[in-house]
């Protein structure tokens, strides 16, 4: 039997967490994952799985699991995939609060998003839509100069959701920058190291190194504001809220204060 | 059953209580008090006051208070909030799928 599996929200911070779940937090892939809106709301796991792919894929890992969701008719691709206790669980450690068991969760459609991601593999462009039935080779392309080939692929999906008045957004999948920077810094130092104290750099240098690691503070930070989002984004604020309305109605505070809102 | 309310009777908790609304009501030590046990807890989440008003203005935060009022709305509340000791008014307006309508 498959799986439940929950709607998570299409953000960066989201997706940042989610590929940390699978291991890939130091991720190298370098995919693009373009999300439309699509009514058929379970579907943009698959194509989730997609993304995900894509980034393994980029790590030379995975490719022929992939060639045989191809070969698997598209239900059986579908319970393939929610089969995968790992990849299930790390993705409904996302689920959006539900305040009560069965609740009807107003706008849940319309959140629902569908995911299909680009990426370049072994010369070339593949499109992953967990609508499809497997991977879509877009023609060759060479590895440095894969962006300029996606390129027009994208903007033409995205001109149709335009038309279709249907909310997307395009979120790229990079290097984690801290290692990207931590390896400058180490090839500046490595060259210059037989200078011996930093003190000794000359000052250009001294001042890129600087510049590089506010910048992994800055990467940091970032990574920290996510991990915060997402633990809010775990949590049931049910009791909070309970205990705000009780404090406030104790007060005598929360009908006047509707009222207020009701007045304007 | 669905409950027969007009759109416009309802109102959005996360638009009552608003972060600019919040602000004064969050000075009070004795109110942090009693909210602080209920924020999200982890590694680097602290327990302290000013993350109590930056949880409040989260939009994570501020869609847990749309969604509450929605199922409030919704008349499927009622009992829950009598158990959690709200104010009779308050249970009966929201067993009777209105958010506090002033009847």
């Amino acid at each position: 039997m498959a799986g439940q599996w929950c709607l998570i929200e299409s953000d960066p911070g989201v997706f940042t967490e989610l590929l940390r779940g699978f291991g890939l937090y130091s991720g190298t892939g370098r995919g693009f994952a373009a999300g439309g809106r699509d009514d058929r709301g379970g579907c943009e796991v698959g194509g989730l799985i997609g993304v995900i792919f894509g980034t393994w894929l980029g790590y030379g890992g995975g490719w022929r699991w992939s060639l045989n969701a191809q070969e698997h008719p598209g239900l059986m691709k579908g319970l393939a995939l929610s089969n995968s206790d790992t990849i299930r669980e790390v993705h409904n450690s996302f689920s959006r609060q539900q305040l009560l068991e069965g609740e009807a969760t107003p706008g849940c459609r319309d959140d629902a998003f569908h995911f299909v991601s680009f990426v370049p593999i072994g010369g070339h462009l593949y499109e992953l839509d967990g609508l499809k039935e497997g991977p879509v080779d877009l023609g060759p392309c060479e590895l440095t100069s894969w962006l300029s080939a996606v390129r027009p692929v994208i903007e033409r999906r995205i001109q149709r959701f335009q038309e279709g008045e249907i909310r997307f957004n395009l979120m790229a999948v990079v290097s984690d920058r801290r290692l990207v920077l931590k390896k400058r810094i180490e090839d500046l130092t490595g060259v210059t190291m037989d200078t011996g104290e930093g003190s000794a750099w000359p000052t250009e240098i001294q001042s890129e190194l600087e510049q590089m690691r506010l910048q992994i503070e800055e990467e940091e930070k970032k990574l920290q504001r996510y991990r915060v989002e997402c633990a809010r984004r775990r949590h049931n604020f049910l009791p909070f809220i309970l205990e705000l309305l009780r404090m406030l109605a104790q007060q005598q505070r929360l009908l006047p204060l509707v009222q207020q809102v009701r007045e304007r | 059953p669905a409950p027969d309310v007009p759109g416009d009777s309802t109102i959005d908790l996360a638009s009552v209580l608003s972060p600019d609304v919040m602000a004064p009501i969050l000075s009070n030590p004795e109110i942090q008090q009693r909210l602080i046990p209920f924020l999200p807890t982890g590694e680097n989440l602290p327990q302290t006051a000013n993350e109590l008003q930056s949880t409040m203005s989260s939009p994570q935060f501020q869609q847990a208070m749309s969604m509450f009022s929605a199922a409030l709305a919704s008349g499927q509340l009622g009992p829950l909030m009598s158990q959690f000791g709200l104010p009779e008014s308050a249970v009966l307006a929201a067993g009777k799928g209105g958010l506090f309508h002033e009847k």
